[in-house]
């Protein structure tokens, strides 16, 4: 199968533009540990992360895991965010209900929004259907960024996130993670 | 195997004054919770198997301080991934200890999935824990708890345990919310863990 290097990183190119842009919103925000499980679309932004010495980043192997780092982090005194795939919120859907809503404790995630009109695989689609409404059965805020333009929301979503003392989500189009080809 | 209720009292002999516990739900939570421990305790209460993941995130936001993950074994293989995600992180000083007694005691003595054939230190080690202690005899519990606590590293304890009766407990005095702020004002003080604006 032909790989897309420019949505993978696997030319060991630099992270890009975007990607380091997301990076410079999340430090502003406070954020000193990241928790991710990758997505295509995100290794830009997973290579900006691990590049950065301000940032501690911690691979984990459930996408839950991270809402439970993150909820620990807080309690320890420092802000942390979980990057994962739609798939790893609807898979997280427990943990943010049980623990980040019952506990009153902020969190802010980044996911990755496949599924929709920009992507090209069929297994994407009904996670991409179903993200939004079930963030709102849960009651977690939510926020669309699209590219650049919209990256001080990531910022104001985690202002949200330790103001309400709640999860606040923000929901990445692939054209806020992957650059347009030249 | 060894009862629940010593098994806590010596954690609780042993441990740090200023240790930090993050407790799992289940009957090693409340063993633990009837210690009236010193240590400041976070009782994570929902959803099983989230509590490693927190006390690694405490550990990582305050690497001074040890923390120690209390839970029991139903609670623990929801998680096993964990394992892997704690020993990749580097983290030196969490100390995870699991009550192993083979069944959902609270949920009235059902034995676990492979109750008869699993060894949670097998898979610690597996998982890249370098230093995994299993004991099932009280005196053996006594010198290796001491040893477990004094390690000024990564590390697994398996406390086998007996099945003891534990009927379903009411409902505490205290909600989630109102135990996370009490919790936080003893670890922080007044000033609070974090600004929300920095």
């Amino acid at each position: 199968m032909q790989v897309d290097a420019n949505l993978t990183g696997r030319d060991g190119g630099a992270p890009s533009s975007l990607a380091m842009q997301i990076v410079d919103r999340l430090k502003r925000a406070g954020i000193q540990i990241v928790t991710l499980l990758p997505d295509a679309w995100m290794v830009r932004l997973i290579e900006a992360v691990a590049a950065d010495p301000q940032l501690r980043l911690v691979r984990i192997s459930r996408e839950d895991e991270g809402v439970g780092l993150c909820a620990g982090a807080y309690l320890g005194g420092k802000k942390a965010v979980v990057i994962a795939q739609n798939a790893g919120f609807l898979l997280s859907a427990n943990a943010l209900a049980a623990l980040s809503m019952h506990h009153q404790i902020p969190v802010l995630i980044l996911i990755v929004q496949r599924g929709g009109h920009d992507d090209d695989q069929y297994y994407q689609i009904y996670k991409g259907r179903v993200t939004v409404p079930v963030l709102d059965a849960i009651g977690i805020p939510y926020h669309f960024v699209d590219g650049p333009e919209d990256f001080h929301i990531i910022e104001q979503a985690s202002q949200q996130a330790y103001l309400a003392r709640t999860p606040v989500a923000v929901l990445l189009s692939r054209s806020a993670l992957v650059e347009a080809r030249p | 195997m060894i009862q629940r209720d010593r098994c806590a009292a010596l954690l609780k002999m042993h441990m740090q004054t200023d240790a930090i516990v993050v407790a799992g739900l289940g009957t090693a939570s409340r063993a633990w919770r009837a210690q009236q421990a010193p240590q400041p305790t976070y009782y994570v209460s929902d959803p099983m198997g989230i509590g490693l993941a927190m006390a690694l995130g405490f550990a990582l936001a305050q690497p001074g301080r040890e923390v120690v993950f209390l839970g029991g074994d139903g609670d623990f293989i929801m998680s096993l991934g964990s394992l892997l995600t704690v020993a990749g992180s580097g983290v030196k000083n969490l100390k995870v200890v699991t009550f192993q007694n083979s069944r959902y005691e609270t949920g009235g003595g059902q034995p676990l999935v492979a109750s008869d054939r699993f060894s949670l230190a097998t898979i610690a080690r597996g998982a890249g824990f370098e230093k995994v202690l299993d004991v099932a005899d009280e005196a053996q519990a006594v010198e290796d708890i001491r040893t477990f606590l004094g390690w000024e590293d990564l590390g697994l304890l398996v406390l086998r345990t007996a099945a003891e009766p534990s009927p379903y407990p009411k409902a505490g005095p205290w909600s989630q919310v109102e135990e996370r702020a009490f919790f936080m004002r003893q670890v922080h003080g007044d000033a609070g863990p974090l600004p929300c604006r920095d």
